[in-house]
């Protein structure tokens, strides 16, 4: 007996101590060896991977007047696993979510392994507290709200083509919404989270977190005060003149920067559904047009650089009518004798084909490149064209006679403003900016605006012969007095081109008309075009000194109030004024 | 004999090692009930640190709602519209009622004489 009980007691002892063994060793393979592959499947199972949205970043004019912001909304989902009475949560959610019962019902009836089901986008935050709120108070579950943001323009159709719109997914597609995309987008975060049963958050088991980086702010060269003179004169000259389009753009012309830029047809940016793919173009940058006479500032400002005339040099304009290469070339009136000053104040064709003869070929196309044509301008502005100039070994026998009068060559508004700009920054061709700085959620500036001179185009010396002769411009002897401005010096020069019929040569009767200018002629403050495409007056009426000159005339005295510019001109009622007191005096 | 018998069969309470194992059992049992507690406290302060992040999310949420609003109103557009409508009226400034400063007026030395005198500059050149 003693020795039976000596050998079991062993006996039992090992086998415990085996069986223990045994479970030991499963629990350091479980534990230790297969722990990766166990912890992986297990987080498999019930860890996600939550986003944690950025907020896309706001677009500001340089004032700081928000342009583009944000708001946050809902994407109500469905899951069918967690529904249980599909009829009485349609019953609930309907009303609120703006559906249709029935409908709603159909779509929560789900199978219980669909577990994400998107019922509605946008829907918005202020109906999510009380659709939740009603939910819980009926212990109704299977409704999901994701977190999501809309984008909100508070100003409509205002700068709408400058500041573009998003895509279903959040990209902006026009645009600084699409040019600045990397900035205004930020960076999503994310955290693996693990769930219990009923689909709560185990906070304690929080995996690794990256908090989101949100979007950068991003501040305009545009001042909302000048966009607002702007577009009301445009929206104007649209409903009366009934134009096929208009655009104008005003720019500053020592810093390049765009102060204001509005085109018409346009459109509303919180509605761009409705919008119809004409009104969304930016006319400004991707729209190209035969300038006409205001181009003749680069055959006059390339004579003059070149020394090849003089601002008082005779140029004969034979009597108004030039036959060269077997065409006719016509000025509007007759002239003898023109100085070089004389050719751009009266709009001489014949003068100014002379001068560019002067020059030659080769050297009037230097010119133009110069200036700025042919080449995209660099405004960060998506879609911009480079319009259309021949080089020389292309042109016909008379383009040296038609290029100076700005046909045969196809220009955006924004190289026309640009190239303006060069005689008001006494020869500097400045590149358009329209991005004033980029500023980080804690303050860090990312970017900020510099001016950049892309070249020097003349000398400063014949840029002010230009600039003098474009005062004259804006004169009683010129052709765009209306652009004058009561109190102030206007330079500019007007633009009348026939339209161009897209299936080739001209659409007689049609006209594009345009004026660019600046002021005060001697420090100019900005330079602005205004350009009208096929604006219905009368015959007589169709020319840019007559639409196209008020309208600046318009936008110039507004801009000068806001801008508190010191008018150094005296008013026409001074001048009455000083000639009444003359006379009483002359009088004995 | 039987005395030693007796001494045999009888068990001496060993004070020592019942004290020891009795805080050994003690301990590992608060030990054990102070996982579970702490477990449950942490589980605890989980479901709270969650209630008290959906609580500022919602603020957040209702004031970027709000904010949003409020530069909606504030719009320019809106302004305008209102402007137009008569809600609100613009009284233009008459120009005696603006004064311009003029430039600051420097001594010999080079140092500042005056500030700067508000002058009508527009009527001053």
């Amino acid at each position: 007996m003693r020795c039976n009980s000596r050998k079991r007691i062993p006996i039992a002892i090992v086998a415990v101590g085996l069986v223990y063994s045994l479970f030991c060793a499963r629990l350091v393979d479980l534990q230790i060896f297969k722990h990766p592959e166990y912890s992986a499947i297990a987080a498999q199972k019930n860890s996600i991977r939550q986003t944690i949205q950025a907020r896309r970043g706001t677009i500001s004019d340089r004032t700081g007047e928000v342009l583009a912001a944000n708001i946050p909304t809902r994407t109500v989902a469905a899951d069918g696993s967690l529904i249980q009475d599909p009829q009485k949560l349609a019953a609930l959610a309907a009303p609120l979510l703006e559906m249709d019962e029935a409908e709603l019902a159909a779509k929560l009836t789900l199978p219980k392994d669909r577990k994400y089901v998107v019922i509605k986008k946008g829907f918005a935050e202020e109906k999510f507290h009380e659709l939740r709120r009603i939910l819980q108070a009926n212990k109704q579950r299977g409704l999901l709200f994701e977190e999501t943001s809309a984008r909100i323009y508070p100003n409509g159709e205002m700068l709408a083509h400058v500041i573009g719109f998003l895509n279903h997914d959040g990209g902006g597609i026009q645009g600084v919404e699409r040019t600045m995309e990397d900035f205004l987008r930020g960076k999503d975060g994310y955290r693996y989270i693990e769930r219990d049963r009923t689909g709560r958050e185990i906070v304690v088991y929080r995996g690794q977190e990256e908090a989101p980086q949100n979007g950068a702010t991003v501040e305009l060269t545009i001042d909302m005060a000048m966009q607002a003179i702007l577009e009301e004169e445009l929206e104007n000259t649209y409903r009366e003149l009934k134009p096929q389009s208009v655009v104008a753009i005003l720019m500053h012309p020592r810093t390049g920067e765009i102060l204001a830029m509005a085109n018409r047809p346009s459109f509303d940016l919180n509605a761009v559904n409705q919008a119809k793919p004409e009104q969304m173009k930016n006319r400004a940058i991707i729209d190209i047009v035969e300038p006409g006479s205001t181009f003749k500032i680069v055959a006059i400002g390339g004579g003059l650089n070149e020394g090849s005339v003089k601002a008082n040099s005779q140029i004969f304009c034979e009597g108004g009518r030039y036959h060269y290469g077997g065409r006719v070339l016509r000025d509007h009136h007759g002239y003898g004798n023109l100085s070089v000053h004389d050719v751009l104040m009266k709009s001489s064709n014949i003068g100014s084909a002379k001068i560019a003869m002067l020059l030659g070929n080769q050297r009037f196309y230097e010119y133009i490149k110069r200036f700025g044509f042919g080449e995209r301008s660099g405004v960060e502005l998506p879609g911009e064209v480079s319009g259309i100039v021949h080089p020389p070994h292309r042109w016909s026998g008379i383009s040296i006679t038609r290029i100076p009068m700005g046909h045969e060559v196809a220009v955006t508004p924004i190289q026309m403003v640009r190239a303006m700009g060069v005689i008001a920054n006494g020869g500097k061709l400045m590149k358009p900016q329209i991005v004033r700085s980029v500023k980080s959620e804690s303050g860090e500036k990312l970017y900020e605006f510099r001016p950049e001179v892309t070249r020097q185009v003349i000398s400063a010396e014949a840029a002010h012969e230009v600039n003098l002769a474009l005062i004259d411009v804006v004169s009683p002897k010129g052709t765009a007095s209306l652009a004058k401005v009561a109190g102030f010096q206007v330079a500019g020069k007007t633009g009348t081109a026939q339209r161009v019929d897209p299936k080739g040569g001209y659409t007689p009767g049609k006209y594009v008309v345009s004026f660019c200018g600046y002021m005060p002629a001697d420090q100019p403050e900005f330079v602005g075009l205004v350009i009208v495409d096929d604006p219905q007056t009368s015959a007589g009426m169709n020319y840019g000194g007559l639409v196209a000159a008020p309208i600046f005339s318009r936008v110039g005295e507004k801009v000068a109030r806001y801008l508190d510019l010191q008018p150094n001109q005296p008013l026409e009622s001074e001048i009455a004024q000083l000639g009444a007191l003359s006379e009483r005096r002359l009088t004995p | 004999m039987n005395n030693l018998r007796r001494k045999q069969t009888t068990n001496r309470v060993e004070i020592k090692p019942l004290v020891f194992w009795l805080l050994a059992a003690t301990f590992a049992t608060l030990s054990g009930l102070g996982f579970v507690h702490i477990k449950n406290q942490q589980h605890i302060v989980g479901n709270q640190t969650r209630d008290v992040e959906r609580q500022i999310t919602e603020l957040r949420s209702v004031n970027q709602v709000l904010v949003a609003q409020i530069t909606k109103l504030t719009s320019r557009s809106s302004l305008q519209r209102r402007l137009t409508d008569g809600f609100i009226a613009m009284v233009p400034i008459r120009d005696h009622a603006i004064a311009r400063l003029g430039d600051p007026v420097m001594n010999r030395e080079g140092t500042l004489q005056g500030t700067a005198s508000a002058v009508n500059a527009r009527f001053s050149q």
